[in-house]
């Protein structure tokens, strides 16, 4: 059964970017060792020679050229005049 | 007029028994007297009844299709410009998009009447809506149980007819395991038939955008307007989608239909269980042979699906830091502080601890003995259902092993909840379309839903399949 101490789980926070000072550091190590310890069930499984499958749907991915496609692009001389996005609040 | 079928409430608007401002206006006197399910995260009657004058003109015009002027609601993690879109997060409850998702450009394309946006847990991690930062939701049957989820807010308006139908997103069974506990329809079609564009992504692998209605025959009047190729989505299938309106009314071949044994164990309510047996004994007296199955990899399924899912959470939340998007920390004394805090602040705890197991498993030393460990167990399951697909035509079984569970029950321990899951993770893993219909309640009055799952672009076979048997039930009918 993996162990998760609270060494790992503030190293995990780290990584995870998330600073864990609404809760207790020990209330979401003892989650993360459950949801770690359910997950380590696959341990007996045999995959020797088995391809990992990364995407329920296995095909190549549509290309097309690659050219400004965009009905309503806008250019000004030689620029692209993108569409205003962002808005502050 | 709010408990007629798709079907019904357009012949209504097109002959001009009713208008779309008026159908919309019932719902929102309904949205009105049913604030109490807190279902909804935000609608807005000024903006509804705009779109439902706009739908009443191309009435006018007679260039209307059915779903023109029918009120409806998107689960309020499709990216709309008319509403904010919160994935029902702290991080992102003041975010406007400035695009649509396309599944809202198609239904605005067909002159949809959009209601509002409908509660959720945060950003679809959960199975019972007790995770939203916006409250949790009540199921229309018993206020006192939760409705599922992540979809509960597009579950418990459908069921409590506040809207004539809903999207919904289904990562795990967020579509049908909601569907079933509400007593409506839920369909999780093939991985890549809907775009995802515009969707906020939790686990893109496994994220899939489906129709939550009434009835398998309102369900394919939906699917046939949000079906389809969409170059903005790189995941998005080029296959020709079928006329699935046309496909239910089909006279059904005779089917051989599984039914897993793992679905039907100990562990499953024995209510649920002679429920769902009894619905699959009308489908056996229509002429489908029943056959019983067996999953080697049953056992396997929800860590698999957990670590994945969890793994790619961890990758796709990357991107909520504060700088973007959403809530901002204050008074953080560094750039690292500040994005640490910011997510602290702006995620709920079962996204956090779905966070930091998906960084566990991604990160030096463990990726392969978790990660990539459970995507090639992924492609064992796969296999498993390609080699079971060769014998029978589609897998029946209950959607969720119980009916609805008290609010407030299973959030003491993390993977209590996940086990409730065990019956609909499959078939994203798999990228295969499954849906729910509901077939019964349990003598605590509560819905009970039956799964039907199919291969690869089999969704006109399960919706023909749940069509022939609302014909001879009347389940669907029956409302909260």
């Amino acid at each position: 059964m993996p162990k998760i101490s609270l060494e790992d789980c503030e190293k995990l926070s780290k990584l995870a970017c998330i600073k864990i000072k609404s809760m207790s550091l020990e209330a979401i190590r003892q989650d993360v060792e459950s949801i770690i310890t359910f997950m380590s069930t696959l341990k007996s499984v045999d995959t020797n020679n088995v391809m990992p499958l990364f995407h329920p749907i296995e095909y190549d991915a549509p290309l097309r050229e690659d050219l400004a496609s965009d009905s309503n692009l806008v250019i000004n001389e030689q620029f692209y005049i993108s569409p205003k996005v962002l808005v502050s609040d | 007029m709010h408990n007629l079928s798709i079907k019904k409430q357009s012949e209504a608007l097109q002959n001009k028994t009713i208008s779309s401002i008026e159908l919309t206006q019932i719902y929102l006197e309904r949205i009105e007297n049913h604030k109490n399910l807190n279902a909804w995260i935000s609608y807005d009657s000024t903006i509804a009844l705009e779109n439902a004058k706009a739908a009443d003109k191309i009435l006018h015009q007679k260039k209307a299709n059915t779903l023109t002027g029918i009120p409806m609601a998107h689960k309020d993690i499709f990216c709309t410009t008319q509403y904010k879109t919160t994935c029902g997060s702290k991080m992102l409850a003041n975010y406007t998009s400035p695009y649509s998702a396309t599944i809202v450009e198609c239904l605005n394309n067909q002159g949809a009447v959009l209601l509002g946006k409908t509660n959720l847990d945060e950003f679809a991690m959960g199975s019972s809506n007790q995770n939203s930062y916006f409250g949790k939701v009540h199921n229309p049957w018993n206020q006192d149980f939760t409705p599922g989820g992540s979809s509960g807010g597009s579950a418990a308006v459908v069921a409590a007819r506040l809207a004539s139908y809903a999207t919904g997103s289904d990562t795990g069974g967020s579509i049908r395991q909601p569907a079933a506990f509400c007593g409506i329809s839920g369909l999780k079609p093939t991985y890549g038939l809907i775009s995802r564009f515009g969707m906020v992504a939790y686990a893109s692998s496994l994220d899939t955008p489906g129709p939550m209605a009434k009835s398998a025959e309102d369900l394919a009047i939906i699917l046939n307007a949000i079906a389809g190729y969409d170059a903005q989505d790189s995941t998005s299938l080029q296959n020709k989608t079928s006329n699935y309106i046309e496909e239910i009314t089909k006279p059904i071949p005779t089917l051989k239909i599984g039914l897993p044994k793992s679905f039907f164990d100990e562990k499953v309510s024995s209510e649920v269980k002679n429920t769902v047996l009894n619905a699959a004994k009308i489908l056996e007296a229509d002429g489908a042979s029943l056959t019983e199955i067996d999953f080697e990899l049953y056992n396997t399924w929800i860590a698999c699906y957990y670590i994945l899912a969890c793994a790619e959470a961890s990758s796709n939340l990357a991107r909520f830091d504060g700088i973007r998007y959403g809530h901002k920390a204050e008074n953080a004394n560094n750039f690292f502080e500040y994005i640490t805090c910011t997510r602290d602040e702006g995620f709920g705890i079962e996204v956090k601890r779905r966070i930091l197991a998906g960084t566990y498993v991604l990160s030096a030393g463990f990726c392969d003995e978790y990660y990539i460990k459970a995507q090639k167990i992924r492609r064992l399951i796969q296999n498993e259902f390609n080699n079971i697909f060769k014998n029978i035509d589609c897998i029946l079984g209950p959607t969720a092993p119980s009916t609805a569970f008290k609010l407030g029950e299973k959030l003491a321990c993390p993977t209590e909840a996940y086990f409730h899951d065990s019956f609909t993770v499959a078939a994203n893993l798999c990228g295969i379309p499954a849906l729910s219909i509901p077939v019964g309640f349990s003598s605590e009055n509560l819905p009970i839903g039956m799964q039907l799952i199919g291969p690869h672009f089999s969704e006109a076979l399960l919706l023909s399949l749940a069509h022939n048997f609302q014909t001879k039930t009347n389940w669907h009918e029956v409302h909260a």
